[in-house]
């Protein structure tokens, strides 16, 4: 008689790295999103042949396959949309190899982003992409999201650190791609891996390029009375062709949440700040200094104050990083959005919101990533009002219409997940979709994994799901275009 | 010779007067001429041609200059060369947001001088410069000196539309330096030589020509001395923007006056504000002193930036010298440049054929130029095949990139294919499944 499920897990990974009881399936039902869904089990494997087994075991079973790293993401990513078994990789958190005359690691897909470059800093490394939950999230749910992060403005994204992969197909069989060394001769599949939503192979090893650390760093901190006086500085800053190392933005709702969290001397009257961060040689960064200065007094910033201190600098970083959480001061609920446009487009897009937020009567917070026109608006809703609730998503979804119209995008970096899937037509032609098919179809050929992420499931013109709230039920809203 | 129907039907979706029938191409073919020239006017006619070709069972090789047809496998009977040279303009340059949209057949000297109008420049620096288009640049992931400070075209590259072998316009990516949304096909197409799909236009991001540079040559006694310079400059917070290692005979290759006699030469390009280039200047050969150097030099403005076009353009330059040599494109980690640089020196000298090297020591791709003298055209084969292995064994990759049709014939240009071969099998199947679009000339065969 066949074993059930649960036996069968824990015969591959050990019954204390099986869930399946639901008291304990409702810890892993959401991520950092507003989307939830009970999978049938969680398990936590500790080796790439645990992973092969449980894979080759979920084809017999024919149950689909949702990987997760930390459970930070936003889109989504690791919701079990269509219930099945959950692969945690939190029991696969070593770092492999350190190589620093190659300027390489080699990681298990559980290791903290944080916890790699900490790793390597004695050395006079880091790893570049820099997440703002890169406490918690994982180096595998930064390939499969190709997450960006502040310092993404100079050095780049997930997918130009990451040079190969270990994965698992799903059915059952190991590829590596890539490797050590540039350009491996072949179609690039490390390339099409990274940022495909856990949608067309379980990862099981990354290898990383580190960076070294730079010389020299100085954090600015400036100031100013109208969020147009910002943004028209970071336009200026792009267009001047002066790129910091990071460049970031915060309007006066985001800075009272910062600063009654972290006290790091973030000013509450202002209408808008930027954070920006310049690295290099110190002759470098002081050239880059007196540029940025001299753009954001020509944009009438208040003050332009440097941090003195690394324990400063720190402070303002932590203020900014932790910036949704601190949301939760002011709001017991917030709606995340993540937009990208072109950085000229700025200005107009941040009056956009404005004008979004007094006709919806909502209030709307922003941060961003304002050097690569990255932004996330925060919708402030009460979640026990479903019919504000609603609201907030139709907000959301024209905010996201703005932004591609102007030539953007549906998502900087958040992905598309089970949350923007139904938009992807918005941006993508049909025949657009047909070619990610093929593509999924050589990798994910029956859908197993991680299905209702990044395709559409209905057909037609975009619409957007109102993912449940407590006390509400989900349903969709059509888009006017 | 294609049928009379194939020809009158190309003719009405191109005009008569852009398609020629059984060309005569000097030189930039390998092998028997394709059997018609397709010269179409827009991505809405490349679409047209390729639907037909594709209901017809018509093999189509994109091309824009023909500078690196005859990189990869040779070509099988070619039916349609498909011409992208009218479709010849930028298209969208957003200076204030470093982007620039073009079409695949602006020649990357064109872009060059629209972007540098607005101080900006494509860092890519592939070879066959003065011709090469865009399309055929990404299309071969070709790169130079400076892929070591920003990257390749993967880097580069924020979106573009292609025309699939069935003759859909799809795109991947878009206008703007974020992105996550859909797969990044991009990546797929990109060195895949026009064997998924034609690329029609792409979007790169554009950067700011730093204020000043210079560059440092350092001549040394030794590889060893010379990579262990690299390696300390590598570790170091300097940043350089090119860190090229030329032995003698590569050197010899440029026209270049300064360190002749040194054995082997390591360029370090530097830039950025004028008091960063200063002090590169100052720190750079300070740092370097523990590895001896036999000789100094600095070089900026126009020297220097000829000195750079030739780097960039060795590889056509010892292809012009020696239309009978072989270029070994090895990738390895950057520890084990010094041994593929003194193994395939050592291999080639063996088997009594020449050799020349030129290694990004940064980013641990060496080019072994390899040429008969006195030698039988069989060693020729027979090193090739052992370089790809050796650097195989030592856990890099190698493939033969540029060898006369004699020698690709008789040897395996692409080394051994690994796990994950059978997936690009996959994504050939599915993308081309009737074989269309430039078969065989890739990697392993597809």
């Amino acid at each position: 008689m066949q074993k059930s499920l649960p036996a069968e897990l824990a015969s591959i990974v050990g019954p204390d790295a099986v869930l399946e009881r639901a008291e304990d399936l409702m810890l892993y039902e959401y991520d950092g999103s507003t989307e939830r869904a009970l999978p049938q089990a969680v398990v936590f494997p500790a080796t790439t042949a645990q992973v092969v087994a449980l894979i080759e075991l979920a084809k017999e079973r024919g149950l689909v396959i949702v990987g997760r790293g930390a459970g930070t993401g936003l889109s989504g990513g690791a919701v079990a949309a269509q219930g099945g078994l959950v692969i945690g990789f939190s029991r696969m958190k070593k770092i492999l190899e350190i190589d620093i005359p190659n300027q390489r690691a080699v990681v298990q897909p559980g290791v903290v982003n944080i916890d790699l470059s900490q790793a390597v800093q004695s050395c006079g490394y880091y790893y570049a992409p820099d997440p703002s939950s890169q406490k918690a999230c994982t180096i595998g749910g930064n390939v499969a999201e190709n997450s960006g992060g502040p310092h993404t403005l100079a050095y780049g994204v997930t997918t130009n650190h990451v040079l190969g992969l270990e994965a698992v197909l799903p059915n059952g069989e190991v590829v590596h791609t890539g490797g050590k060394g540039l350009d491996s001769p072949g179609y690039d599949l490390t390339g099409i891996l990274v940022g495909s939503e856990g949608t067309l192979g379980i990862v099981t090893e990354v290898i990383v390029r580190l960076s070294r650390l730079p010389e020299a760093v100085k954090t600015l901190l400036a100031i100013f009375e109208t969020v147009d006086d910002a943004s028209e500085t970071v336009a200026e800053i792009t267009a001047r062709g002066i790129t910091p190392a990071a460049l970031e933005m915060m309007d006066q709702l985001t800075l009272r949440a910062v600063e009654s969290a972290t006290g790091a001397g973030y000013p509450q009257d202002a209408a808008a700040v930027l954070l920006v961060e310049l690295e290099g040689l110190r002759e470098g960064v002081e050239t880059q200094g007196v540029q940025i200065e001299e753009v954001c007094r020509k944009h009438n910033a208040r003050q332009v104050r440097l941090a003195q201190s690394e324990k400063e600098r720190q402070l303002l970083w932590a203020g900014r990083k932790n910036a949704f959480g601190a949301m939760g001061r002011i709001s017991s609920s917030f709606y995340v959005q993540d937009g990208v446009i072109p950085r000229t487009r700025i200005p107009e897009t941040l009056r956009f919101i404005q004008k979004v937020s007094e006709r919806y009567a909502l209030q709307i917070a922003n941060v961003f990533h304002a050097g690569d026109g990255n932004l996330h608006p925060m919708i402030l809703f009460d979640g026990r009002d479903r019919e504000q609730y609603r609201r907030v998503v139709q907000a959301g979804a024209e905010i996201l219409e703005f932004c591609i119209s102007i030539g953007g995008s549906l998502t900087g970096e958040h992905g598309i997940g089970m949350e923007k899937n139904e938009l992807m037509p918005l941006l993508f032609t049909e025949d657009d979709l047909t070619v990610m098919g093929k593509v999924k179809a050589v990798f994910n050929r029956d859908g197993r994994l991680n299905p209702g992420k990044v395709f559409p499931t209905s057909k037609g013109c975009g619409e957007i799901r109102v993912p449940p709230q407590i006390g509400t039920t989900p349903g969709t809203i059509a888009l006017t275009r | 010779m294609l049928s009379v129907t194939c020809c009158k039907r190309l003719g009405e979706i191109v005009g008569e007067g852009n398609l020629t029938l059984s060309p005569v191409l000097n030189g930039r073919w390998p092998g028997a001429p394709p059997k018609s020239i397709v010269r179409p006017a827009d991505r809405e006619q490349v679409c047209e041609v390729l639907r037909f070709a594709y209901a017809e069972r018509l093999s189509v090789a994109a091309a824009g200059s023909m500078t690196k047809q005859r990189l990869g496998g040779p070509p099988r009977e070619t039916d349609i060369l498909l011409s992208l040279e009218r479709l010849n303009r930028i298209t969208d340059y957003q200076a204030a947001d470093l982007t620039v949209s073009v079409h695949a057949g602006v020649r990357m000297t064109e872009l060059a001088a629209a972007l540098r109008r607005e101080n900006q420049m494509l860092p890519l620096d592939p070879p066959f410069g003065a011709e090469a288009t865009i399309g055929g640049v990404l299309a071969t992931n070709g790169s130079g000196p400076r892929r070591l400070a920003y990257g390749a075209a993967r880097d580069m590259v924020l979106g573009m539309h292609f025309v699939t072998a069935d003759g859909r316009l799809a795109k991947s990516g878009g206008k703007v330096v974020k992105n996550v949304a859909g797969y990044d096909v991009a990546k797929l197409l990109i060195g895949s030589l026009g064997t998924l799909g034609i690329i029609m236009d792409v979007t790169c991001k554009a950067f700011p020509i730093p204020p000043a540079s210079a560059t440092l040559l350092c001549g040394f006694e030794s590889a060893a001395q010379a990579l262990s310079a690299a390696r300390r400059i590598l570790h170091s917070p300097f940043a350089p923007q090119a860190l090229d290692l030329l032995d003698r005979e590569a050197w010899s290759l440029l026209p270049e006056a300064s360190l002749a006699g040194a054995a082997y030469v390591l360029a370090v390009g530097t830039a950025g504000p004028g008091p960063v280039v200063e002090r590169m200047a100052r720190d750079i050969p300070a740092l370097v002193q523990s590895d001896h150097p036999a000789d100094m030099a600095r070089i900026a403005g126009q020297e220097e930036s000829n000195l750079w076009s030739r780097i960039q353009e060795l590889t056509p330059s010892f292809l012009q010298a020696r239309a009978e040599g072989v270029v070994i494109k090895s990738s390895v980690v950057i520890t084990a440049v010094e041994e593929a640089v003194t193994s395939a020196r050592l291999a080639a000298l063996d088997a009594g054929l020449a050799c020349a090297t030129l290694a990004r020591a940064g980013s641990g791709i060496v080019y072994s130029y390899i040429w008969p003298e006195t030698a039988a055209p069989d060693t020729l084969v027979h090193c090739c095949d052992l370089l790809v292995r050796q650097t195989e064994q030592a856990g890099g990759r190698a493939i033969v990139e540029w060898a006369p049709e004699n020698v690709k014939q008789r040897t395996n240009i692409w080394g051994a294919q690994r796990d994950d071969f059978p997936l690009m099998r996959g994504l050939k199947a599915e993308f081309d499944p009737y074989g269309i679009l430039n078969p065989g000339r890739f990697y392993g065969g597809i």
